[in-house]
């Protein structure tokens, strides 16, 4: 949807503009997405629209991967492979969205977890109806999710081991459609059987909490819904990836327009941090904007009105989104030095959700799975950590992770642990396991996400054939 | 310590710089030998050249000095995983040179007779039919035979490196990470000092093991000309799939490189002219596309095989694209050099650094490492090497 809205807005003010969309249709999540968005109706029907009013002028390439920047050629290919494209363009926009993830809790090695895009392709386009799911997560999306499962009359759990649902828009939804929920409770264990996936929940927080809690319940599907932003390409652009958790944890550095610094890339929508739907449109229309001032097309007061208006609106509505591009754009107190904050929840690890959790969380750690490619465990990691810290003994002190010997303690960074585990060199080359991983062990050792790093994301996107890239001859 | 500009003042034996494969190395068998070591490595440990290698070793040089060394170097590679206790993950599968012009399967059995045979490592020339026998898959369309080293093979670097890591710390070197040397102090023609930008070693030898980076160092700190000059290689691995390549395989003609790992991975990559000087790690679109072009050529079963990751490095080059070791008498007293391998540091580089740490501290230059002093340069008696690949 924020590729589309740029789209427009760009063709609106007659750039010529080429979409490249790896999927066969346009409109990413939202297609398949039937509740109502706040401001924007049925979400399905938006991208319709949307997709209809580009159709004339706008070049659409469908099934082209995208797959990034080489020293003298930024290339794509046809997910048929029968095509390769070379991309020469003045800018360059990324709208790629965010990625669901796996979860992370004893037992996930197990084929009755799938992302909720998955699910709803496979509910609605492919007939498969389970009697019993839960959906894991309780953001924006998570709850449409579980919303248009439950329309089509599955039995559907919400759970998460936040506090409270996350989702300010859809909260009172949750209870108006019956969705049991389970929030504020780990997973603490699961078994396959015949019968599904027997899933035991707790509290969080354990014997701290107020309230003691455990249940017991068997699912066919296992949904996650935890959402990550899709930071590849800014990364293999060298772009800087910080930890906001106030937009979804691990994102690019960017300013209100949606520029990378780099002088000619931009990102908007959920891949430069998660925004709720209405706002995505107005962030696209000033991302045009900006780009229109720069080509003398329109005004650099028409541009500054609609930055302005735009700012105003994300103080009333979002304003922990507004304070973070304020930060990111101008650094601590102006100083353009970006400080991470902590990592106080790591959303896709569905066994610890507060900090008291951890302990017991680590003793399951041989059965976390955090790559699935190479089939790595979280134990294997931390003993991975271990062996390069050369045995040397980490206290994670919980709430004085201040201390002045700690604080000069440098654990070793993504990139090395990658070299001993192997996480993140299969297939998927990390996409599923890299930010889940930073931030598990950021949440675990008490250390900001850039102290871990992440391995060097490479060039390509997505794998190509080999006679692909050779050509016809 | 004031004179130290260094956060962490230490004294040591011996400072080594770099911690690729190299430096990590000689500071394991320095360590061994008794001295007390500290390791200074501008990034994280193997972020050089150590990791971006393909992974192959072998013993087929085009000239006796190398072969012999080789021969030496490749019986301690291949014992490396009981020695560190990490499982080098060692395969024997061989190298596979293609030749397509007459003349240089000549030049191959010329150095054979001469050579490689006297020394016991006789390669098998191979007609084509042997070649389409043996090895189905290849292309053989305009080739004129083949020859095969079945002394060759692979091992996985990231495990090598963190073996000598994790033993060199069990002996207590101290290994600083984002650490970068910025002088060497020398007082009365001696080593006394090593500083970076937060460590201050207060020592009487330093040993540079900073592959690529070397000549730029020496000359930085020591004003020391040593003609090691970086030439990037680009590199790609695809997606795993089942063993279909049983070799090494190197087109002596398209320079053209090409094997499978034990994980399934095809590994690969075509040289072409051009990448000297620290150029960025990046990737170029002219070296992608003729790698697959000729991949596909080569072997058309691979077409369909899928291209993962691709990435570059540097190759350390020296004139005579073999190393240097050892010190040269104009230099200041405790100044030592491990580098300069021009691409096969890895394979000849733990038995290097274990002579230069014998050397070191006994004063004992063994007679294998008398060609690879640097003093070669300044007389111009340099060796001759037919055969880089």
């Amino acid at each position: 949807m924020a590729g589309l809205s740029v789209a427009e807005e760009l063709n609106k003010l007659g750039l010529k503009v080429v979409i490249v969309e790896g999927e066969h249709y346009l409109g990413g999540h939202l297609i398949i997405d039937d509740t109502e968005i706040k401001d924007l109706g049925c979400g399905s029907e938006f991208i319709g629209k949307l997709s209809k009013e580009i159709s004339d002028s706008v070049t659409v390439l469908t099934g082209v991967i995208f797959d990034g920047f080489l020293e003298d050629a930024v290339i794509g290919h046809s997910r048929d492979f029968s095509r390769l494209y070379t991309f020469n363009y003045k800018y360059l926009i990324l709208a790629q969205g965010f990625r669901e993830v796996p979860l992370i809790f004893p037992g996930n090695n197990t084929p009755r977890m799938i992302t909720g895009l998955t699910m709803l392709k496979l509910t609605k386009w492919w007939g498969f109806k389970p009697r019993r799911v839960l959906v894991w997560g309780s953001d924006d999306w998570a709850v449409r999710v579980a919303m248009n499962l439950i329309q089509t009359g599955i039995e559907v759990y919400l759970g998460d081991n936040s506090v409270t649902i996350r989702s300010d828009l859809y909260r009172d939804r949750v209870d108006a459609l019956g969705i049991k929920t389970f929030i504020g409770m780990n997973i603490v264990d699961a078994k396959d059987s015949s019968e599904g996936l027997r899933l035991v929940l707790e509290n969080i927080r354990g014997k701290k909490a107020k309230r003691q809690r455990r249940e017991e319940v068997v699912v066919d599907v296992l949904v996650s819904a935890v959402r990550v932003p899709v930071i590849d390409l800014p990364a293999q652009l060298n772009a800087p990836i910080v930890y906001a958790p106030e937009i979804g944890g691990l994102v690019p550095r960017r300013g209100f327009t949606g520029d990378l610094g780099l002088g000619n890339a931009y990102v908007i929508g959920d891949a430069g941090g998660l925004l709720p739907e209405h706002l995505i449109v107005r962030q696209a229309r000033v991302t045009a904007l900006s780009i229109g001032a720069m080509e003398d097309l329109v005004t650099k007061d028409a541009f500054d009105k609609e930055l302005v208006d735009f700012k105003r609106d994300l103080v009333t509505t979002n304003s922990s989104y507004y304070n973070v591009i304020l930060r990111f754009e101008q650094g601590l107190q102006g100083s353009g030095y970006y400080a991470e904050p902590n990592v106080v929840h790591a959303p896709m690890w569905a066994t610890a959700g507060s900090i008291e959790d951890v302990e017991n969380a680590l003793k399951s750690a041989n059965r976390q799975y955090l790559c699935f490619c190479e089939d790595v465990t979280l134990n294997d990691v931390l003993r991975s950590i271990n062996v390069l810290m050369h045995g040397k003994e980490i206290k994670v002190r919980v709430l004085h992770g201040e201390e002045e010997e700690y604080k000069s303690l440098r654990l070793p960074g993504m990139e090395r642990i990658k070299r001993v585990v192997g996480l993140g060199t299969g297939p998927c080359q990390g996409k599923l396991c890299l930010i889940n991983t930073n931030l598990i062990l950021s949440f675990i050792y008490q250390k900001k996400p850039s102290e871990f790093g992440l391995p060097r994301i490479r060039f390509p996107e997505a794998s190509i054939p080999m006679a692909t890239l050779a050509g016809g001859e | 310590m004031s004179e130290g500009r260094g956060l962490i003042s230490l004294t040591a034996d011996a400072v080594v710089i770099g911690a690729g494969i190299v430096g990590l190395a000689v500071a394991y068998y320095l360590a061994r030998r008794g001295f007390s070591v500290v390791v200074l490595e501008k990034s994280y440990v193997g972020s050089g050249s150590s990791t971006r290698n393909a992974g192959r070793y072998r013993v087929h040089f085009g000239n006796r000095e190398n072969t012999e060394f080789a021969i030496r170097a490749i019986r301690k590679l291949e014992s490396l995983s009981g020695e560190l206790g990490w499982n080098g993950v060692f395969e024997r599968a061989g190298y596979l040179w293609l030749t397509r012009r007459r003349e240089v399967i000549n030049n191959y059995e010329k150095l054979n007779e001469q050579l490689w045979k006297p020394l016991g490592i006789p390669v098998q020339i191979l007609t084509v039919e042997e070649l389409r026998d043996r090895f189905p898959y290849i292309n053989t369309q305009g080739m004129v035979g083949a020859v095969f080293g079945p002394q060759d093979g692979a091992f996985h670097h990231d495990y090598l490196v963190m073996g000598y890591y994790e033993r060199a710390l069990d002996l207590g070197v101290k290994v600083f990470e984002y650490s970068e040397v910025k002088s060497v102090g020398v007082e009365n023609s001696k080593v006394v000092s090593v500083s970076s930008n937060d460590v201050f070693v207060k020592t009487k030898n330093v040993v540079f093991t900073a592959g690529a980076w070397t000549g730029e160092i020496m000359k930085k700190t020591l004003n020391i000309d040593i003609p090691i000059k970086p030439v990037r290689r680009e590199i790609g691995i695809t997606e795993s799939v089942k063993p279909i390549i049983n070799t090494y395989i190197i087109d002596a003609e398209t320079n053209l490189y090409l094997g499978q790992t034990m994980r399934g991975e095809i590994l690969g990559s075509i040289e072409l002219d051009g990448g000297e000087g620290f150029l960025p790690y990046g990737n170029t679109f002219t070296w992608l596309t003729a790698w697959a072009r000729e991949t596909v050529k080569l072997i058309p079963s691979l077409g369909r095989i899928r291209i993962m990751r691709i990435w570059s490095g540097y190759y350390e080059m020296t004139p005579d694209h073999s190393h240097v070791m050892g010190r040269s008498s104009t230099w200041p007293e405790g100044v030592y050099v491990l580098s300069g391998f021009s691409g096969h540091g890895f394979m000849l580089g733990p038995y290097a650094a274990e002579l230069l740490a014998n050397y070191i501290v006994n004063g004992v230059i063994d007679p294998i490492m008398k060609p690879f002093l640097p003093d070669r340069f300044a007389t111009g008696n340099l060796i001759k090497e037919l055969l880089v690949i």
